[in-house]
């Protein structure tokens, strides 16, 4: 053959070696590229049938990656025992080819191919392009290991986003969770998705005792002793409950895997979630009933203001006034100044045992039944009997109401008083003495019959003012922890020669200014009736005090 | 151990449609996987992945999908998803399927698609 010819020639076999390894790396698989260096085999070198075969390892058997209808060789693996070093030993002529090829350390291809009968044998210029091929197919292993390698490397890279990504939207996920339930039943399947573990199981349990037990999947049936390396657990306390993580079997497409640190730190994170979003849904829960508590107190507040009195009866020759000041938003303490039927003026000052609500129900229990006995026929002392009883089956056991009735005729100034263990009201007289309307019976509601609550009979005359107050005007206490004290009101009774209301504006102001930034310990509440005419005697009894 | 994962197929005259349900982890994809290339074997190209009752996947399932996705391309077809739940969806757009397979609504819609 002629130089010219031979130069031909190389350039021939290079645009075939260099199509051949353009098409090599399009293969996607090792099939696909041992298929596509089979065909290259066939056309270039004309051999009837190509089979190729793999080794990846020292320790892994042969793999046909691209066998022929019928074997191109006799044995059905000829590379059984062959070396994993390259043997391309390759002879010329020749029309049966028998080879491995090491295209790395410890990976092989085995080749196996035959030329037709009929055609002629392979030559020196066949195998010396077979070698030139077989650098082709190398090289072309090469990058595909690469690319699987950057295949693997993105596929990596991804699922970490994925992992990062899922934990994120799981923990928005779980906020929306439309109960408990639904949220332990998708933060378990979160987090197996996370793992790549193929069963969960989350345990609720309080004081030992299980309560609830959830699967994912629901249905699948989970392994009875996985190893510990399949096995990942996360738990958290809260509200007195223990809610237990329990993750199997890690998956990979080599089979179960152990979990890893990335596992563990998938997990806890997942679990962190759960617990800050069940706390922060409790808090949320907290919040709306609070605040739906607030707004009944409000409501309750401003039906127990409406009970008590703003504005007094005008009575010539009297002048009334009051007012409550409970320390919570709703109060144990009653005043009132009911006008009777028969012209006479009912006074009434009550403190119920406790503060808040459980006092304001009884208070208005109270106002309703005052109402209804004072509309009767029946004396002071048969009023507050029927009132005690009807206090004790109202009320729990705890629960009593001191109460000051005072029942004023106008006309002549006649005050009937009942005093039920209530505060000693003061009576101040035009001489500017105080008289102290002592107690004469035990508090409502302490006994079912109450024969110590009896009626006394007295007389407001012209000048002389009766102040009646709560136990939480006399337990005020200053920023230094001083009480008002019994013998400050007295005095402040004393000194105070003014009618009702203005009594009643002085000691206000007074204990406001005596508190300062002390907050109210008890309900506060004053009823002041003050005479501001001579009255015409009556004969009767009259207490003498 | 038993999962619940199921698979249903339905061949139509222009492709395959399965339909899966419950959890896409290695079990289901691998069940995916084998039936992509039994199709592949009748010469039929063109999947629609009904995902409808499948809420949850993990990369072990996604990676199977990826090999089937490749293995209908290297057979000049193709895969369309149908009826994604929304974390799903995500969950193969980040990990790139979207690059080569198609997304559809609902099972007709992919079907369309893939025509």
């Amino acid at each position: 053959m002629s130089h010219f010819s031979k130069i031909d020639e190389l350039f021939v076999h290079r645009r075939a070696l260099q199509a051949g390894f353009d098409n090599l790396i399009h293969a996607r698989t090792l099939p696909d590229l041992a298929e596509r260096f089979a065909s290259l085999l066939r056309w270039h070198l004309r051999l009837l049938c190509v089979d190729i075969w793999f080794k990846a390892a020292d320790d892994l058997p042969w793999v046909a990656l691209s066998l022929e209808s019928e074997p191109c060789y006799d044995e059905e693996n000829p590379f059984r025992d062959c070396a994993l070093a390259s043997s391309v030993d390759l002879q010329a002529p020749c029309r049966e080819l028998s080879f491995t090829v090491a295209v790395e350390e410890t990976t092989c291809f085995g080749i196996a191919a035959r030329r037709d009968s009929d055609d002629t044998p392979l030559d020196q210029s066949d195998i010396l392009s077979l070698h030139l091929f077989l650098q082709t197919l190398s090289n072309a292993y090469q990058v595909f290991v690469t690319r699987q390698q950057e295949r693997e490397a993105t596929f990596s890279l991804n699922t970490h986003r994925l992992q990062i990504n899922s934990l994120v939207d799981a923990g928005v996920e779980l906020f929306a969770a439309r109960d408990d339930k639904t949220l332990l039943i998708l933060a378990l399947q979160q987090a197996a998705a996370l793992t790549s573990a193929s069963f969960g199981r989350l345990t609720v349990s309080r004081e030992g005792e299980v309560i609830a037990t959830y699967h994912f999947p629901e249905n699948a049936v989970a392994p009875a002793h996985p190893a510990i390396s399949s096995r990942l657990e996360s738990e958290f306390e809260f509200l007195g409950k223990t809610y237990a993580f329990l993750l199997m079997n890690k998956e990979s497409r080599n089979g179960t895997v152990s979990f890893d640190e990335t596992d563990r730190v998938l997990l806890t994170g997942q679990t962190r979630q759960v617990k800050v979003t069940m706390e922060n849904r409790y808090l949320y829960r907290q919040s709306l009933e609070q605040e739906r508590f607030k707004q009944e107190l409000a409501v309750a507040a401003a039906i127990q203001r409406a009970l008590m009195p703003t504005t007094f009866p005008r009575i010539s020759g009297f002048e009334i006034d009051g007012f409550s000041w409970p320390c919570e938003e709703v109060g144990g303490d009653f005043f009132h100044c009911i006008p009777m039927e028969d012209g006479r003026l009912a006074l009434v000052v009550g403190d119920v045992s406790g503060k808040g609500i459980p006092a304001a129900l009884l208070v208005s229990t109270l106002h309703a039944s005052l109402h209804a006995y004072l509309d009767g026929q029946l004396s002071l002392t048969e009023i507050g009997r029927k009132l005690n009883s009807f206090i004790c089956e109202s009320s729990t056991a705890n629960k009593f109401i001191t109460c000051f009735i005072g029942i004023l005729t106008t006309a002549t100034g006649e005050l009937e008083v009942l005093n039920a263990g209530h505060e000693s009201p003061f009576l101040r007289r035009k001489d500017g003495t105080i008289a102290e309307i002592r107690s004469s019976g035990l508090p409502l509601g302490v006994f079912q019959d109450n024969p110590t609550l009896q009626a006394e009979r007295l007389r407001l005359s012209d000048g002389e003012t009766l102040l009646v107050f709560t136990d939480g005007l006399s337990d005020a206490l200053s920023e230094t922890g001083e009480a008002y004290g019994v013998i400050r009101i007295r005095e402040k009774l004393r000194q105070a020669e003014m009618p009702a209301g203005e009594l009643i504006r002085s000691i206000r102001e007074d204990v406001h200014r005596f508190a300062g930034t002390v907050p109210l310990a008890d309900d506060l509440t004053l009823l002041a009736v003050s005479c501001t005419r001579p009255c015409p005697a009556t004969a009767g009894d009259y207490y003498s005090i | 151990m038993t999962s619940d994962f199921g698979l249903t197929t339905d061949y139509t005259a222009d492709c395959l449609i399965l339909s899966t349900a419950g959890y896409i982890n290695s079990d289901g994809g691998d069940q995916i996987l084998a039936k992509i290339q039994e199709a592949l074997s009748r010469d039929v190209n063109r999947v629609v992945l009904n995902l409808l009752d499948s809420k949850v996947i993990n990369s072990i399932g996604i990676s199977f999908l990826i090999e089937a996705i490749e293995l209908l391309m290297n057979a000049g077809g193709k895969m369309v998803f149908a009826n994604l739940d929304p974390a799903v969806e995500k969950a193969l757009q980040i990990m790139g399927l979207f690059h080569f397979a198609g997304r559809a609504p609902s099972v007709t819609d992919a079907q369309k698609e893939l025509n």
